[in-house]
């Protein structure tokens, strides 16, 4: 608990008038306290969000950062067990086994006591006070603490934050234009970690136009060099793709062609990295099946580098998907990928080649 | 490529693409690999659903003799096995009058001296092709009838016979 306690004396000593103050020590390790409590007994989870939550919650803007950031990993051990715990029927089931009394049983069983319930309710206070501290200026570690808070929010609450797509959109962009650094990398790949999980668990009228605020920010992260952002990029405008679709042409989604060429450009090249490329088989068949009308009118040479991959697997996906989805490709784009896919059978090893049947199946019952 | 003007609809899998298909799925049709086995026989089902006019003679004349005696043998099972009846309940609806000869063929295989053949693989099968061809029914309870004549007082005389009707 105590850890570090030695090297934090000259942490943040600038930062303060008095540097004599060393109360956020105090504050930090009683944190560590509470993430341990919270950690080890969820029968205590309940009321873990009737008097700690708003406390943490209010502990969100600490001055101190490594305050603040212990405050954030500790209501993110709580959203964790929340998910484990908070849900009525397995809480219950959680006490009956472990041989706790009844009456706690009783307790949970009533359902605005629910920790579920409990931090519905406390979602605004979290995401007003998280969204006041990701500023572009606060530290990277900082803020890809601040994202991961967010993304276990997203796990435990699927669509929770949908009252605050703007300021959280905006909020990503800020974070996203900064540039790509060794300091940053990560912070970047958080931030469209977290969109992805956004876009796929909130409804379209959700975030409405807001989206089209941030897509600019992230066609420049698909061209990103580094793998993990590209990769992660891409991943976003998949869960887009899904969230919008049907996407057509007229309603100026100029993204999608713009996507749609550099998954093109990743795909045609030697040289991308495997999730990239991973990433980009998956995109292209979002694009076929959510914004049709989009890629159709230009085609590319998507299908020729999937079926020349090293890795026919995520091609086999590809391709099943987008037959599965009854999607009109011509003759010639059956005749070719089913020639391909009794290849892919022929050369597999015995896990590729069940997916290859499945591919040939769908093919074969379009 | 333009989809609007090339749409591709059910049964657009040319005849030589049906054959390619038949060809190399033969080399599947043993029991070294039954999960293959299994997806090899579901994809000729697919095949004998879809293109049934292109497939089932190249089914009937290079295929069935190997399912004979997949059917018999004790290694089919589970999702296998329901490929393999899935397999000739397409077959017999593709062509009714198979019926009446791949009967006699799981027979004569299951008849075989020397044989490990599973009685029980083979009744299914030959369950599923009179399900599906209740045409052959009479005649088929008829030719197994004289098969259990020793229990056959208890027959008549049970409920069992409410199963028929």
């Amino acid at each position: 608990m105590g850890d570090g306690d030695d090297d934090d004396e000259g942490e943040g000593g600038d930062e303060y008038s008095d540097d004599e103050d060393t109360s956020y020590k105090t504050r930090r390790s009683a944190t560590k306290v509470l993430a341990a409590v919270i950690g080890t007994r969820p029968e205590f989870l309940s009321k873990v969000y009737q008097n700690v939550s708003p406390v943490l919650i209010s502990r969100f803007g600490d001055r101190e950062e490594s305050v603040k950031i212990e405050v954030w990993a500790t209501y993110v051990v709580l959203l964790n067990q929340t998910g484990v715990y908070g849900r009525g029927p397995e809480s219950r089931d959680l006490e009956v086994s472990t041989g706790s009394k009844r009456k706690r049983v009783d307790e949970t069983m009533e359902v605005e006591d629910a920790p579920m319930v409990l931090l519905r309710t406390q979602v605004a206070a979290l995401s007003k006070a998280l969204l006041k501290q990701l500023q572009p200026k606060s530290s990277a570690a900082s803020l890809q603490a601040g994202f991961q808070l967010f993304i276990e929010l997203l796990n435990v609450l699927p669509g929770s934050l949908a009252n605050y797509a703007s300021p959280v959109l905006a909020a990503s962009k800020e974070i996203l234009a900064l540039p790509v650094t060794t300091n940053t990398a990560a912070l970047h790949t958080t931030v469209l970690s977290f969109l992805v999980l956004f876009f796929s668990t909130h409804p379209p009228a959700s975030f409405g136009t807001n989206s089209s605020a941030v897509t600019p920010t992230m066609l420049t992260a698909v061209t990103q060099k580094h793998p993990r952002i590209a990769a992660e990029a891409f991943k976003v405008f998949s869960a887009l793709l899904q969230a919008l679709k049907p996407i057509h042409a007229d309603k100026g989604r100029d993204w999608t062609l713009q996507v749609y060429k550099e998954a093109n450009n990743r795909l045609g090249r030697n040289d991308t990295d495997a999730e990239v490329r991973a990433a980009a088989e998956v995109v292209i068949g979002d694009l076929w099946i959510c914004a049709t009308s989009v890629v159709s009118a230009h085609p590319g040479n998507e299908w020729d580098s999937l079926r020349k991959s090293g890795r026919p697997e995520g091609a086999v996906q590809v391709v099943t998907r987008v037959a599965a989805a009854k999607i009109p490709m011509g003759t010639p784009w059956s005749t070719q990928s089913i020639e391909w896919v009794l290849v892919v059978i022929r050369k597999s090893g015995r896990g590729g080649r069940v997916e290859a049947f499945r591919c040939l199946d769908v093919l074969i019952s379009r | 490529m333009d989809p609007s003007s090339d749409s591709l609809s059910s049964g657009d899998v040319s005849s030589d693409l049906v054959r390619s298909i038949i060809q190399q799925l033969k080399q599947y049709l043993v029991t070294t690999d039954i999960t293959v086995l299994s997806e090899a026989l579901f994809t000729l089902s697919e095949l004998l659903k879809y293109y049934p006019k292109v497939s089932y003679p190249l089914v009937e004349n290079q295929v069935l003799s190997a399912t004979y005696q997949l059917a018999c043998s004790p290694l089919v099972t589970g999702p296998a096995l329901e490929s393999i009846l899935q397999f000739f309940g397409t077959l017999v609806e593709a062509d009714g009058q198979i019926a009446n000869h791949v009967i006699p063929g799981l027979m004569k295989s299951i008849d075989e001296p020397g044989s490990d053949a599973s009685p029980s693989n083979v009744s299914k099968c030959l369950a599923k092709i009179v399900s599906v061809q209740m045409g052959i029914a009479a005649g088929t309870i008829a030719e197994f009838t004289k098969y259990i004549k020793v229990g056959l007082d208890c027959f008549w005389n049970s409920k069992m016979t409410d199963v028929l009707s």
